[in-house]
């Protein structure tokens, strides 16, 4: 009952308040130092095609999305295991696509970042069907 | 049952229904912020579906969030500990009997009834004679001392037993030095009514901001959201992550000071 009182006091009291202080402080410079850390900006994934085979050589797109415009793409190669690589994309939203001479396009895809730099591993392959 | 449980049942069904109309806007503007649904989305989901932060992350990035926080904060903190010192000095002042006290009780009064928005003029005049305009101190200055606050630290003054005071004089204290160490120790909660009304009428001011700031790096939050309003059209999850992100600290500072504020609120209404 004193330890229930004594709680109730603390959560009450001051004491609590500097709590809450601290942890929304702690939270954030963490939150602060983890994105320092993980800010390269790479952005990594697979092209396949509808078997589920790398495709190599196959162009992917970055088309940078604001909150006002869609920016001209920056586009990259995939290489024989049918990985691409994108280096210091600082955005936080975008759309991507592949193409390549004999497959069909698919439809631009959609990934929102939870901060700028964000090393990004895009999960689902990027399908590439022949025409 | 009696009739006098069926009264207490009926009164709670009232305040149950009072606080569900209360919380509703607030729930939906947490909820919007976390989906981005459209308001006039019909039929109205009222649990979130596919919450996310991405609309927070939006904000954060499309406009210099952490400098309107830090603005605000700023001023925010410039008036809290103007209106702490002022209020107090001016809530001791009235304690005494002096020619012209009632006369200037009834003139306080009397100006309270003034809207802001009738001397925004000559306030903005005054301003820039001093060179203040674009400051820190021009956005803080209308907001230093507020009448309504020196009422709630004088009604929390005069329940100060006149003894006390008395015998501080007798050992020797100077007025200040009672002040400072006498009745504001003994006013908690009516400083706590001071800090928090200031604190949030200092965060929610946007009028005078939007007169005195033309330069953008001194916006305060509520300028900063009206700016992006006026920018982004069609933006419901960011405008309403942004109204979150502007009252969060409000009602933190609220809830850490709550009981506090509700004892000195009371004790203004009793003694005022």
């Amino acid at each position: 009952m004193k330890l229930f009182r004594w709680t109730c006091a603390l959560i009450r009291g001051s004491i609590a308040n500097s709590i809450v202080i601290f942890v929304i402080v702690a939270a954030f410079a963490g939150w602060m130092a983890f994105v320092y850390l993980n800010n390269d900006g790479v952005i990594t994934g697979v092209v396949v095609d509808g078997s589920g085979h790398p495709v190599s050589n196959a162009r992917v797109l970055v088309r940078e999305k604001t909150l006002q415009l869609i920016k001209p793409p920056i586009g990259t190669d995939t290489n024989s295991k049918g990985v691409y690589r994108f280096k210091d994309m600082k955005i936080i939203e975008f759309l991507i696509s592949a193409r390549k001479d004999g497959y069909k396009s698919p439809e631009p895809v959609h990934y929102h970042l939870y901060f700028k730099g964000q090393h990004f591993k895009v999960p689902k392959p990027l399908v590439l069907t022949k025409e | 049952m009696n009739r006098k449980g069926v009264f207490r049942i009926f009164d709670h069904l009232v305040l149950v229904l009072v606080s569900i109309v209360m919380i509703v806007p607030i729930y939906w503007v947490l909820k919007t912020s976390l989906t981005g649904e459209n308001l006039f989305n019909y039929p109205p989901s009222l649990i979130p579906r596919n919450p996310n932060i991405y609309y927070f992350v939006d904000v954060y990035y499309w406009i210099p969030f952490l400098r309107y926080f830090f603005n605000s904060i700023f001023v925010s903190m410039i008036v809290v500990l103007a209106n702490i010192l002022f209020n107090a000095m001016a809530a001791y002042a009235l304690r005494f009997k002096f020619p012209g006290k009632k006369l200037l009780i009834v003139t306080y009064l009397g100006l309270m009834m003034i809207p802001f928005q009738a001397t925004i003029i000559p306030a903005f005049l005054l301003t820039k004679y001093m060179g203040l305009l674009n400051s820190y101190m021009g956005l803080a200055f209308p907001l230093a001392s507020t009448i309504i606050n020196i009422f709630v630290l004088k009604a929390a003054f005069d329940s100060i037993p006149g003894s006390l005071f008395d015998a501080a004089l007798i050992d020797g204290m100077k007025e200040w030095k009672i002040l400072f160490q006498i009745y504001i120790p003994l006013s908690k909660p009516a400083m706590a009514t001071n800090i928090i009304l200031t604190f949030v009428w200092s965060w929610n001011n946007f009028i005078w901001p939007l007169i005195i700031i033309s330069n953008k790096d001194m916006q305060t939050l509520p300028l900063g959201l009206s700016t992006f309003l006026s920018y982004f059209e069609n933006t419901s999850g960011q405008m309403y992550a942004f109204v979150i992100m502007v009252i969060a600290p409000i009602i933190l500072v609220f809830f850490m000071n709550q009981k506090r504020f509700m004892s000195g609120m009371i004790s203004g209404a009793v003694k005022g």
